[in-house]
């Protein structure tokens, strides 16, 4: 099961967007979203193609500050 | 770490010597300790962050924190508050399922997705499904929140996606007298499938690993009670063994299955089935629980004692949350998630690569087994050849 990390929405052009998560950017589809994005926009994708859902900034920003915190830790929790 | 920045996940190296795989070492990178960010917090607060982190999945997180903290507290949920929950777990297990055989298997065979309008569908009839039977939003507030089901909405939003899986041909016939009768013609089923018959790989990816057939409640609560350093929930066992989860535990003894596994055994071909028999069974059950959705209030704290564990079947396979709550705040948070079962260094993913010999090119059924678990999660595989070691 995966974690769910919001990305922002950088452009768009058609079905297809280019976002940004911790500095990465992907381009995605957006045919799967029964709604318009904007830039500016945050959102949920899926398999680092699909944008699944439009998130409110104020909640995508509250994740990222929070698992900003979590991931910066060291993985001393890594197992083999 | 494996993927993109943030996306912590699981690095595979799977060694080879002759064309055959001899060893498989799993580092799992996730960031297990992520629930031990939730102590000190109220558990209302620790439920909201929850399912922000896992909002693909938040229905289950939600409903498996809920029922930890509720058992904690000794809150006895009524009978429509269980229904609902029922109802928007099913329905997420359907997207879920719906999602994979939709996107992820046409990229499995090198092709481009057709069935992308009917997921779009899909999931608008049932991605926020929640909306229709809890108003107000609340629907993992422990105790149940504002249950008021506006019926019509959600027997309109079921006729669309049920519609849709038609048309996708997600939807089996599970009252053929065999698997090969169930299956849509077209449908993403039969084409992964034929494939897997064609290239002599149905019966690959066998593990020999148990099949987890219920949660082992009281046995993980001991396991997870001591389990201080987080050893345990990161590679869970059961018996001193590991064990796998997932739809083909779940549908084992569905007759379809077992005429499956009749012909192929317990390897690729089975896990894909079960996962299709699986959406159209939970589609099935959320007709059938629906109707057991009505209006109900929160129920009031009881007499805890302060330590709950809550149990879902997730589409991966068995999710499962402990808490620990004092003093009205989270005092230990623990998460066994299915990954951890599959994924485990000696767990069912590692055996059906090193017992799967003689089927597909190492990398590809590396590939396939992912597909076949739990294809949510980052994984970077690896292959090393044993000479070159």
């Amino acid at each position: 099961m995966c974690m769910t990390i919001p990305s922002r929405v950088l452009s768009v052009d058609g079905e297809l967007a280019t976002v940004e998560c911790f500095g990465v950017q992907r381009d995605v589809s957006t045919i799967l979203l029964s709604e318009s994005l904007a830039i500016g926009d945050y959102v949920t994708v899926m398999a680092n193609a699909f944008v699944l859902e439009k998130i409110p900034a104020d909640v995508a920003l509250e994740s990222l500050a929070y698992l900003s915190s979590v991931l910066a830790e060291p993985e001393s929790d890594s197992v083999r | 770490m494996s993927g993109a920045a943030g996306q912590r996940g699981i690095d595979i190296v799977v060694t080879v010597d002759g064309g055959s795989i001899v060893d498989v070492s799993i580092a799992n990178h996730r960031p297990l300790g992520l629930a031990s960010h939730l102590i000190g917090m109220e558990p209302s607060e620790a439920l909201r962050q929850i399912t922000k982190l896992f909002s693909i999945c938040q229905l289950v997180q939600g409903t498996a924190g809920c029922m930890a903290i509720e058992e904690a507290l000794g809150i006895d949920l009524a009978p429509s508050h269980k229904a609902a929950r029922e109802l928007l777990v099913y329905g997420e297990t359907v997207m879920e399922h719906a999602t994979c055989a939709l996107l992820s298997w046409p990229a499995l065979l090198g092709q481009m997705p057709t069935g992308l309008p009917a997921l779009r569908l899909i999931r608008s009839g049932l991605a926020d499904l929640w909306r229709a039977v809890y108003p107000d939003g609340d629907w993992m507030r422990p105790g149940g929140g504002r249950l008021a089901p506006d019926i019509a909405a959600v027997d309109s939003r079921l006729a669309m996606a049920g519609r849709a899986m038609e048309e996708a041909g997600l939807r089996l016939s599970l009252d053929a007298g065999g698997w090969r009768g169930s299956l849509a013609t077209n449908g993403p089923t039969t084409t992964l499938l034929e494939m897997l018959e064609t290239e002599a790989w149905a019966g690959c990816g066998i593990s020999n690993i148990p099949l987890m057939r219920d949660s082992g409640g009281s046995m993980l609560e001991q396991h997870l009670a001591s389990d201080h350093d987080g050893a345990y929930a990161a590679r869970p066992e059961w018996q001193g063994a590991a064990r796998e989860t997932g739809p083909l535990a779940r549908r084992l003894l569905e007759p379809l299955v077992q005429d499956m596994i009749a012909e192929h055994g317990l390897g690729l071909a089975s896990r894909f089935f079960s996962q299709a028999v699986d959406t159209t069974r939970c589609f099935e059950e959320m007709l059938h629980v629906a109707p057991r959705v009505s209006e109900a209030e929160m129920q009031p704290i009881g007499n805890g004692d302060g330590t709950g564990l809550g149990m879902v079947e997730a589409a991966r396979g068995w999710l499962v949350h402990r808490v620990e709550i004092a003093h009205g705040v989270i005092r230990r948070y623990q998460v066994v998630a299915p990954t951890e079962w599959n994924f485990h260094p000696r767990g069912t993913f590692a055996r059906g690569l090193i017992e799967g010999r003689g089927g597909p090119p190492p990398q590809r059924l590396a590939e396939l087994m992912v597909a076949a678990l739990d294809p949510c999660v980052p994984c970077q595989v690896t292959m090393e050849n044993h000479s070159s070691k």
